[in-house]
């Protein structure tokens, strides 16, 4: 089927820049909500007068915004013939090689936002540990938008690939399943 | 609105009562809690103001009545969107399930991955005869996202041998 076989990677198929707008303008949002409620407070001399606490965490969390948009330029996939190939880091750049055959199992999901926007992320996940991701991330799946600042878009057992176009996840899922039949592992290690 | 059918739902069909079980089941706490309220309310203002009733205390009932029956009945047509959407589908190489209405979620798991089939049944299930099958691979989202539930008993069955008999044919498939 795959005569001409090319990769896919952040060039063919990119995380779009209008889901960082939109997590930007969302968290935003939700603080200016959070900073009207104590306003509001305020006035009905509940709390007192903290002004600065306030300013701190909206620079805070902009600041970390700004580092997960730093992140998603260095991060680089390419799902090759035989391995996805990952890169990423700003300062501590990391490469990472995934077997097609030790994927356990690809989750598309879609948010409410993301769906108006026609928007899918896609989470691939293997039975690796490595870094003790999982540990940080233990009920909560997908990984929320301020655990990429955290993990990345790659740590432990998941590869996550947000804010892809719907034509381009489905395109990619389905490589994605051809490739994971066309290499087999050997010794199929399973419970059953 | 079309059922999101495929040969594997054809053959193991979800059960009808899925959505009305899903209803209950949703509902449960709500309906309990307003009753505790009810009851606290209704001894408190027994004991204080003796049987009668203050003024305009029924129009407030037949209101609060109406909302929890509009409530329950937008629950029920939400059950039956999410029943129809439900998708469930045992391909050649791939488990694949999608569901949700608004923010739908789909995974595909290749066979070989299969760590765990199993069957199981809460409360209400045993009530409606209904059974859940979950499988899981390695992952923790799998254990959350990958089960079929509300099928009846000789779907379960069924949906168990065919994924337990796919399971070990790939694995001899890999070991030849």
């Amino acid at each position: 089927m795959m005569d001409t076989f090319i990769p896919i990677t952040e060039k063919t198929h990119p995380i779009e820049s209008k889901w960082l707008v939109k997590n930007f303008i969302l968290t935003n949002i939700q603080i200016l909500f959070y900073c009207f409620f104590y306003v509001t407070l305020q006035k009905l001399k509940l709390v007192g007068d903290y002004k600065l606490p306030v300013i701190i965490i909206f620079i805070l969390i902009n600041l970390m915004q700004i580092t997960i948009i730093f992140l998603k330029i260095n991060f680089q996939y390419e799902f090759g013939e035989k391995l996805i190939t990952l890169r990423q880091g700003i300062i501590s750049k990391s490469q990472r090689h995934v077997q097609y055959g030790r994927i356990q199992n690809i989750t598309m999901t879609q948010g409410l936002t993301d769906r108006l926007l026609s928007m899918t992320s896609i989470n691939i996940e293997t039975a690796s540990d490595s870094g003790g991701a999982r540990l940080l991330n233990q009920d909560k799946q997908p990984i929320s938008y301020f655990q990429i600042f955290f993990l990345g878009f790659s740590k432990g057992n998941f590869i996550l690939i947000p804010g892809l176009s719907y034509k381009n996840a489905l395109n990619l899922k389905e490589t994605l399943t051809q490739l994971i039949k066309m290499n087999p592992i050997d010794d199929a290690q399973s419970g059953l | 609105m079309q059922i999101a059918m495929s040969k594997t739902r054809e053959q193991f069909p979800l059960s009808q009562m899925k959505p009305l079980k899903k209803t209950i089941a949703s509902l449960f706490s709500l309906f309990l809690l307003i009753i505790m309220i009810a009851l606290y309310i209704g001894i408190g203002s027994t004991l204080t103001l003796g049987i009668r009733l203050p003024p305009g205390s029924i129009l407030l009932i037949f209101l609060g009545f109406m909302g929890l029956i509009l409530i329950t009945i937008l629950t029920y047509l939400y059950q039956v969107w999410y029943f129809k959407v439900y998708f469930y589908d045992l391909t050649e190489d791939f488990i694949i399930i999608r569901k949700r209405v608004f923010t739908p979620r789909e995974i595909t798991i290749p066979y070989e991955r299969v760590q765990d089939v199993y069957v199981d049944q809460d409360l209400l299930d045993r009530i409606f005869g209904l059974y859940d099958v979950h499988l899981s691979s390695a992952t923790i989202s799998s254990g959350i996202e990958a089960h079929i539930d509300g099928v009846e008993k000789p779907a379960a069955e069924g949906l168990r041998s065919l994924i337990l008999q796919k399971v070990s044919e790939k694995i001899k498939k890999g070991k030849a």
